[in-house]
């Protein structure tokens, strides 16, 4: 601890107080808003008050576009709580991207070779079935590699993506046959179709004139998810397992976990997760598949997992403030307010907000400490850090 | 020129603890110097502070005759010093040579003829034995050793330092390594090996360093020294404490330890067909230098590390006996044995630092009934209890046990092994780094313990301690029991002998 190390070093805060918290957040984000305006004002020149209300305008201007947010923010949230248990483990799976996609492969592909074979209802669970069971398989490579021969996690689950890229390309090229893109998925019988149509007339006259039929199921099974992944991680056998992994592998041995076995299966939920989010994709959304599917969302949901801090319910007001600003900058820059907020200037907000809460996230969990030259100062400082570290 | 060096009045602490306490030291070119102390005697702390790893906080040092300040391993080098770590600084997947020139100034591109030339002058000059070529991760300990030290001198290091350079070695490479040390000298080279072999300091070295408890007890010739002189100095005086102790009382036979032997995992034996017995109602010590053969006897009672075949360990509660080998901790749990262990490593291995106190009770216990859920009510009740019964001073029994003070961790720990009424309780280095009370606090739990009829395992390092807490203590020497001596009757220089000489039974029979 005494070792004359670098200038600067980076210490782990302890006693952060729930105030302390609530204000560097609050100001964190008036900071971002008021760089926001400073840089919307640079930009474009003009005045940059009604360009912030374009941007609130890109998620609540009318019912389609509050649903069309829901339903990102339902997509990214669950990716999101996907990780949890993974991140949780310090496992850290960067391929839910892959994930995802071997899900909506497993899908797409029940649709086009069960459609008429079987009723609508069985061939839809069987695409939930089959879905869940690709992104889980999916994930249970790399950590089976990492608990038999100690791989390196984020390579590998990164690697896997790209493959998982190519696998879809590959059967995509092969059903659409001379095609030039492969299209909707069985557009006139809608077989293994997911949405909220339930026969009784009501019901479906009201779900249809107020709410989005489409994303009404995702939504209440992601919300579901939320509170059980919640469950899960504090109140199951299961979740404490996996969070002593995460902490000490040798405390975990000590205890008498099977710290393999633990990471296997967490991993198979994680991928199962995302397998359900790909099913989502192609049964409810599009209707088909490419390897663009997931978007980008994979990786922007490891961003809110960590600033969440793998809260899940924290998790949605990441997620919602992530894709706010996505749809914000999109209509910004459809409105054509100002020439020069294009697509990509409009980019930079998200940019600026996102990284203003990282740093944010970041001092709240640590700090700089700088180190004197003052021997007696050394001194001071060490024992602080002893006390801290718990090293003594 | 032969380089001198001297340490005077180095001084270093950790937090309240000083590792070394007002060390004077001089040595120069030429000469092999020993520096000879007990597990956690702040042999390796001093070298680290030549080495640039550690600052002094009092005190300086002088290289012929100059004051410097060394801050890092590079200013180190500069001055003619290097160290070769107990643990090897090399880089795996990179070959002899590339870990050889690692981290060296020089031109931006490599002149690698010139440079093996360079280093094959080194190689062959002292007689090493080594395929430059070769990969790190497909050599023997051996080599990875002999990597070391011709990293060092191909920077021209005058004075070499070497960190219990003998522990992984057979007796064969210690042989060839103890030449190529003596051609070192003769080149003008000063060599500092620290150990705890006396067999070994009496054959190289040409003086040996004392250190006790961070202090320097002495630096005599060689040749003035035998076996009994040393462990003398090593162990020190009696010092009589006031800790409890009460005759055992219905002793049986708890455990059975016959012929365990174990590797580790560079396949170097840490326990050598080991024997002896655990009673119910006793306190057992455990002495011996270093903590590797210690660490394997308790990792494998408790299931933790795999065992030689022909090992025994025979559980009795009484009525039943069982076998525990090949038993995991799970296994052993399973099948009713109440089994307590106190690790050496608290926050690494017996806790979950980010955990608070019932976190940590539900260690023992989560896994208890057969619902999915954890039952919180138990292990928060229990987690009361040892906060209110050993006065843990924690904000709530939800912050972080790591944010708290080392004492009040280890009152958590041994608080949880406790709550489950071990039968028998393994304890490692369980008061190491703690204040008097607590540590009075920990003998005093140990002895409620062995009233309750536990068979309690206590491996320590400070002998005094051993002596006036144990009824019986086991001595190991390399791994092998070289003795089994009873508390109330030895002393420390019997003890201090045993721990440093095996004397082999066969040997005494031809």
């Amino acid at each position: 601890m005494t070792k004359k190390g670098p200038l600067i070093r980076i210490v782990k805060r302890n006693h952060v107080t729930w105030k302390t918290k609530f204000f560097s957040y609050v100001g964190t984000l008036l900071g971002a808003l008021v760089l926001s305006v400073l840089f919307l004002w640079i930009v474009s020149g003009k005045n940059p008050f009604p360009a912030l209300g374009y941007i609130v305008l890109g998620s609540f201007e009318n019912k389609i576009k509050i649903w069309s947010m829901l339903k990102e923010l339902v997509l990214l949230l669950g990716i999101g709580l996907a990780l949890v248990p993974a991140y949780k483990m310090r496992f850290w799976n960067i391929g839910a991207q892959g994930q995802v996609l071997m899900g909506a492969l497993m899908a797409s592909m029940c649709m086009i070779k069960l459609a008429g074979k079987v009723p609508n209802a069985l061939l839809v669970v069987i695409e939930l079935f089959a879905a869940i069971t690709g992104g889980a398989l999916f994930a249970y490579i790399p950590a089976f590699f990492k608990s038999k021969w100690n791989t390196n996690e984020t390579l590998f689950t990164l690697m896997m993506n790209y493959i998982a890229v190519f696998v879809v390309t590959y059967f995509t090229d092969v059903w659409r046959g001379s095609k030039s893109s492969l299209g909707t998925i069985n557009p006139n019988t809608e077989a293994g179709w997911l949405s909220f149509v339930t026969g009784n007339k009501t019901i479906d006259t009201f779900t249809k004139t107020y709410m989005n039929q489409q994303v009404l199921i995702p939504m209440v099974v992601v919300i579901f998810l939320m509170i059980l992944m919640h469950f899960y991680l504090k109140y199951f056998k299961h979740g404490y397992e996996l969070t002593v992994v995460g902490d000490s592998i040798s405390t975990a041995r000590y205890t008498g976990i099977n710290v393999g076995h633990v990471m296997r299966r967490t991993l198979f939920l994680s991928g199962a997760i995302c397998g359900l989010i790909g099913f989502f994709y192609v049964s409810c959304f599009d209707h088909t598949i490419s390897g663009s599917t997931s978007g980008g969302y994979g990786f922007t949901a490891v961003i809110v997992c960590w600033l969440s801090n793998f809260n899940p319910f924290i998790m949605v007001i990441y997620s919602f403030l992530i894709i706010f600003l996505q749809k914000g900058a999109r209509n910004l820059s459809n409105v054509s307010y100002a020439p020069a907020l294009n697509e990509y200037s409009t980019e930079f907000l998200i940019f600026l907000v996102i990284i203003a809460l990282l740093l944010v996230t970041f001092f709240v969990r640590y700090r700089f400490q700088v180190k004197p030259n003052s021997k007696k100062l050394v001194r001071t400082l060490t024992k602080g850090l002893d006390l801290e570290g718990g090293a003594l | 020129m032969a380089q001198s060096i001297e340490l005077k009045h180095i001084g270093k602490r950790f937090g309240p603890v000083y590792a070394n306490k007002d060390v004077s030291l001089s040595f120069h070119g030429g000469e092999i110097l020993s520096l000879l102390g007990e597990n956690g005697s702040g042999k390796t702390t001093l070298m680290n502070m030549l080495a640039g790893i550690y600052f002094p906080d009092e005190g300086y040092i002088l290289v012929d005759g100059k004051k410097v300040t060394i801050t890092s391993p590079k200013d180190s080098f500069a001055l003619g010093i290097g160290m070769v770590h107990q643990h090897f600084k090399l880089i795996d997947t990179f070959t002899a040579l590339q870990n050889i020139i690692l981290g060296l100034d020089g031109s931006f591109f490599l002149n690698k003829k010139k440079t093996e030339k360079a280093i094959k002058a080194i190689v062959d000059r002292y007689g090493f034995q080594l395929d430059l070529k070769k990969k790190i991760y497909e050599m023997s300990v051996s080599e990875k050793q002999t990597v070391e030290i011709i990293k060092l001198l191909y920077r021209n290091v005058d004075t070499l330092i070497l960190d219990e350079p003998t522990a992984v070695l057979t007796p064969q490479e210690t042989e060839r390594l103890f030449d190529i040390l003596r051609k070192m000298k003769e080149d003008g080279k000063a060599i500092i090996i620290i150990t705890h072999k006396l067999n070994e300091v009496l054959e190289l070295s040409d003086r040996v360093a004392i250190l006790r408890k961070g202090e320097m007890i002495g630096c005599i010739d060689t040749k003035e020294a035998n076996e009994e002189i040393l462990t003398d100095m090593m162990v020190g005086e009696h010092v009589s404490l006031k800790i409890q102790r009460d005759e055992p009382t219905r002793r049986k036979v708890r455990l059975s330890i016959s012929h365990l032997t174990t590797y580790n995992q560079e396949h170097v034996k840490t326990l050598d067909d080991v024997s002896f017995d655990c009673y119910t109602g006793e306190i057992l010590g455990i002495a011996g230098i270093g903590s590797t053969a210690q660490k394997a006897l308790l990792e494998a009672i408790s299931g933790l590390q795999p065992c030689e075949k022909g090992s025994s360990l025979l559980y009795s509660n009484g009525e039943k006996t069982q076998q525990l080998i090949g038993m995991t901790p799970k296994k052993i749990k399973k099948i009713g044995i109440r089994l307590a262990f106190v690790p050496e490593d608290r926050l690494g291995m017996g806790l979950v630092g980010d955990m608070g106190m019932t976190g940590n009770v539900l260690l023992r216990s989560y896994e208890d009934g057969k619902s999915i859920y954890l039952e919180l009510k138990k292990p928060h009740k229990i987690a009361e209890e040892i906060k209110e019964e050993y006065d843990v001073v924690t904000p709530s029994l939800e912050t972080p046990v790591r944010t708290l003070s080392g004492g009040n961790v280890q009152k958590v720990l041994v608080g949880r092994e406790i709550a489950s009424s071990p039968k028998l309780l393994l304890t490692a280095y369980a008061t190491r780094g703690l204040d008097i009370n607590t540590s009075y606090l920990i003998y005093n739990i140990l002895n409620e313990q062995k009233k309750k009829e536990a068979a309690v395992v206590y491996v320590g390092e400070d002998l005094d301690v051993l002596l006036a807490l144990c009824d019986r203590i086991v001595v190991l020497c390399d791994g092998k029991v070289s003795g089994i001596v009873d508390a109330r009757t030895s002393n420390k220089k019997t003890i201090g002998r045993m721990m440093a000489r095996y004397e082999k039974e066969e040997e005494r029979h031809d």
